[in-house]
């Protein structure tokens, strides 16, 4: 088992911040002076939460009753906002850090989100050309979590106030997670704060309605359960490895059945300095810099709620389906989290409300006396959550998936009721944003080649003029296979997108006092 | 160029263990029988034709000699797939591990490239080892360039579905509701797991397609030395115009013009062969026999084909009058093919141009109305179905 230094990373990025801090603010920088900004950083050190772990929060409430751990980080730094610190290529050139470190970086993180824009399906109202805020050419980003907005507003302005002179702030995105409006979800004490978290934890939603983050990747080391959320493959003992070629082969010719199990993905997968899928360890910058530091992409998208409800009811009447029903066959599970493939024809609160369950199952095999739902009649193929994570789905099985998981830690942006532009801020971390984030809305989400639908592409996140969007194929009642239009206009709207880095402790140190 | 509308060429070299050599021979005997066998082969809709070939000898650069030897034995292998080189390579090692580890490995440089710590195949290092493999493409000529692996199955499959309906209909009950069926042939996936029968066929059916006369498609590999400085003047013509452009005219499904530098791919075997002048490799996938593919190029390639092969020893001055020495030239140039797989069962170019077109119409259909009738999906192209 990998020993992971989870003190050394970055809080939210192991470890979710969760509902106990429902503010974020995003602030984009621009460095002016390099040793004034790094003299700064500095100062902001013993501020940045490093290594948080659940049970360090709950100890506020009596303890993590799940666990006999007692938390050993004080109070006040557990009940404190929380500020992280991630820096663009741009701006480590800007700070002076050597060429020698620098093109040690991957090629996707030195040439930035906004050159990787088109490869990404980033075209039309999404194209770089219409990002705001000269998203794409920021230099680092700070990211403050709070309690309340008010507490994260007050540590804002206090950063942004002395960081004024050698710093200066191009976007500036306040965050806050949605209610539910379900009546067990709004109750308040701490029996309810320290239930087992479910999909649909009270704060949990984005402004379409569903829940969000229900399905976080399993890491070696850092995990317990890898079930539902590592990867379903197979796990031979060491000693078989030199047969495992032989194995391989008779797999193939369909002559051995294939035994797989859930297992946890391997810590490089979403860390530098750990031995990722393949053995290696991933590319990135040398120690002290990079070990424990991970890739982050941050990427507020804005819904159009409104084209996404008006779609959604108009081709639900025509084709025959409860509009719910059709919401959920979009996104692959219903609002309140419950996969379709567990529960197709409604949703089940006793699957949201554990996330375990929720995440415990595959399409191609069936599992804990659910069916298998290889061909898409429960979860169509073209599923968001079908895309994005397609578990055991693809020839080649759960093996497919493991090199291209991510962590995700969106928060929903904007007030409906205010008319104000509303979205998600997606944020998600990995090793390499080549084979995680890029990988994943290139290959599985905006075409269908792989899954078998052509040119098909995922109906949540795909871009185009109005005529070049598609449409989604539905197979259902195991007769009848329909089809939904393409919308006028994509249901939602990059505002921009920043690769980063996020570093460790360590790495913090060094580049604020090299 | 490798790439034609959303269809990319890889051609790669690579040098082959001297003790591995016969083993990797014996295998590619076997495998060339048993195409349909290799299960994931068939489910990856990536890769629409492949071929594996060993490279031991080549033609004479000069009038003063035969076929020369070389001294390592390299295994070329050719493919035509969807997407972008990464994304290919990554998904063939993912999804078929066995069957890179069964051929590569016995090419030099493997092992210190791809094989990682406590794992057979490491995707990544897989990418760096056929890099170093790689040659370059010059021109890549696709007939359908922006038809995936998958709208080929699709529209194949949708193709013997609507004919098998209208043939039931007879003409009377067209108003009928088609089930999901045609949707999801036109547009859905195309049935993953492989049934016994489909094995069988894959196996059996290039065998009783020859026996009929009905050849299928075949692929052809000719090597020619590059006279000097002919492979400058042959960059700069593809730079221009698109040389392989004719063959739109002919059954050629793919058609590639690759490069063979002096240096052949040097891995770290000793003493790495380094020839008298680069050499010009012609792939192509062609519905019909290797005559028909040959005298498509000797008409249909008009002043190209005197530009990539005109300077080259025994070349027939008089193509356009005299066919059987150019079919005697390009019969002595001509690599067997050891190994080779099709992505979706073959069919002409026109009618494979048709069937995509008639899926496309479907699919547009069934984006306008959720049941079409059976009228409406037969509406154009009907009466040669069939």
């Amino acid at each position: 088992m990998t020993e992971v230094e989870v003190d050394e990373v970055q809080g939210n990025v192991l470890y979710a911040y969760g509902d106990d801090f429902p503010h974020a603010r995003y602030v984009l920088l621009r460095v002016n002076h390099a040793a004034a900004a790094k003299a700064n950083l500095r100062a902001w050190l013993d501020q940045i939460t490093f290594g948080l772990r659940p049970w360090d929060r709950r100890a506020t409430v009596g303890g993590d009753p799940h666990t006999d751990r007692i938390s050993e980080v004080p109070p006040q730094a557990r009940d404190r906002p929380h500020v992280n610190v991630a820096f663009t290529f741009l701006g480590l050139q800007a700070l002076g850090v050597s060429d020698d470190v620098l093109y040690a970086f991957p090629d996707e993180f030195r040439q930035g989100a906004y050159a990787r824009a088109g490869a990404n399906g980033d075209v039309a109202g999404s194209a770089p050309g219409n990002w705001r805020d000269e998203l794409g050419r920021g230099h680092l980003l700070l990211v403050v979590y709070a309690r309340t907005d008010a507490e994260r507003d007050r540590l804002v302005e206090r950063l942004t106030r002395e960081a004024q002179g050698c710093m200066t702030p191009l976007h500036d995105l306040p965050a806050s997670r949605l209610h539910s409006s379900r009546r067990s979800e709004q109750r308040d004490d701490s029996a309810w704060r320290n239930r087992p978290q479910g999909c649909d934890s009270r704060l949990h939603r984005e402004h379409f309605g569903f829940a969000d983050g229900c399905s976080q990747p399993a890491i070696e080391g850092v995990n317990r359960d890898p079930t539902g959320n590592g990867v379903y493959a197979r796990t031979p003992p060491r000693w078989w490895r030199p047969f495992r070629p032989l194995e391989l082969a008779l797999e193939d010719m369909g002559l051995k059945p294939i035994k797989r199990r859930w297992r946890a993905i391997r810590a490089g997968e979403f860390l530098l300095g750990y031995e990722n899928e393949e053995g290696a360890l991933p590319v990135g910058p040398p120690d002290p810099l990079g070990p424990n530091g991970t890739f982050m992409v941050y990427r507020p998208i804005s819904q159009d709620v409104e084209t996404f409800s008006h779609h959604i009811e108009s081709e639900a009447e025509r084709l025959g389906f409860e509009p719910d029903l059709l919401r959920a066959k979009v996104v692959g599970r219903w609002p309140d989290g419950t996969p379709l493939a567990l529960s197709p024809e409604r949703p089940d609160e006793l699957i949201a409300d554990n996330r375990r369950r929720a995440n415990d199952f595959l399409y191609q095999e069936s599992r804990n006396g659910f069916p298998a739902d290889p061909d898409g009649y429960g979860c169509p193929l073209g599923a968001h959550i079908r895309r994005s994570n397609p578990r055991d789905s693809l020839p080649g099985g759960g093996e497919r998936t493991m090199a291209h998981r991510i962590i995700r830690r969106g928060m929903p942006y904007g007030r409906r009721e205010t008319g104000e532009d509303c979205g998600l801020v997606f944020v998600c971390f990995s090793s390499s944003i080549a084979n995680g984030f890029e990988f994943i809305q290139r290959t599985w989400c905006n075409t269908g080649s792989e899954i078998g639908l052509g040119s098909e592409r995922d109906p949540i996140l795909q871009q185009g003029e109005p005529g070049e969007l598609t449409g989604m194929v539905i197979p259902s009642h195991h007769d009848r296979t329909v089809v939904m239009k393409p919308p006028e206009k994509p249901f939602v709207t990059v505002r921009g997108c920043e690769y980063l880095f996020v570093p460790s402790r360590r790495g913090f140190e060094w580049l604020t006092n090299g | 160029m490798d790439q034609a509308g959303t269809t990319r060429a890889l051609t790669t070299l690579s040098p082959i263990l001297p003790q591995r050599t016969r083993e990797l021979t014996n295998r590619l005997r076997v495998v060339r029988y048993t195409p349909g066998i290799s299960r994931p082969l068939l489910q990856l809709a990536l890769i629409h034709y492949a071929r594996l070939m060993i490279l031991d000898w080549l033609p004479p650069s000069e009038g003063n000699g035969g076929w020369r030897g070389l001294r390592w034995k390299y295994l070329l292998f050719e493919s035509n797939y969807d997407g972008t080189h990464a994304d290919y390579v990554r998904t063939f090692a993912e999804v078929l591990p066995a069957r890179i580890l069964a051929m590569w490995s016995a090419c030099f440089g493997f092992d210190t490239t791809v094989r990682a710590k406590g794992i057979p195949l490491a995707s990544s290092g897989f990418q760096r080892f056929l890099e170093l493999n790689q040659l370059e493409v010059l021109e890549f000529y696709a007939a359908y360039p922006y038809a995936t692996t998958l709208d080929v199955r699709q529209a194949i499959l949708l193709q013997a579905i609507l004919a098998e309906a209208s043939r039931e209909a007879g003409g009377h009950d067209l108003a009928r509701e088609l089930t999901g069926e045609t949707a999801t042939a036109a547009l859905g996936p195309t049935s993953p797991p492989l049934t016994i029968r489909q094995r069988f066929s894959a196996v059996y059916d290039p065998w009783r397609r020859s026996l009929s006369g009905r050849y299928g498609v075949n692929p052809l590999t000719i090597i020619t030395p590059l006279p000097h400085g002919l492979d400058e003047t042959l960059r700069e013509a593809c730079a221009d115009r698109r040389l392989l452009e004719g063959l739109s005219e002919t059954q050629t499904h793919f058609a590639r013009l690759v490069i063979l530098p002096r240096h052949l791919t040097d891995l770290g075997q000793p003493d790495a062969d380094m020839l008298d002048t680069p050499y010009l490799l012609f792939s192509s996938d062609a519905w019909g026999t290797a005559y028909d593919q040959i005298e498509a190029i000797r008409t249909k390639l008009g002043d190209s084909c005197d530009l990539i092969w005109g300077r080259c020893y025994g070349y027939p001055e008089d193509r356009g009058r005299n066919p059987e020495a150019f079919h005697a030239w390009v019969s002595s140039h001509m690599l067997p093919v050891r190994y080779y797989v099709a992505g979706y069962p073959p069919y002409p170019v026109n009618e494979i141009k048709r069937f995509v077109q008639e899926r496309d119409r479907v699919a547009k259909t069934y984006a306008r109305e959720s049941y079409p009738s059976l009228v409406e999906l037969l509406a154009e192209g009907g009466d040669d179905r069939g």
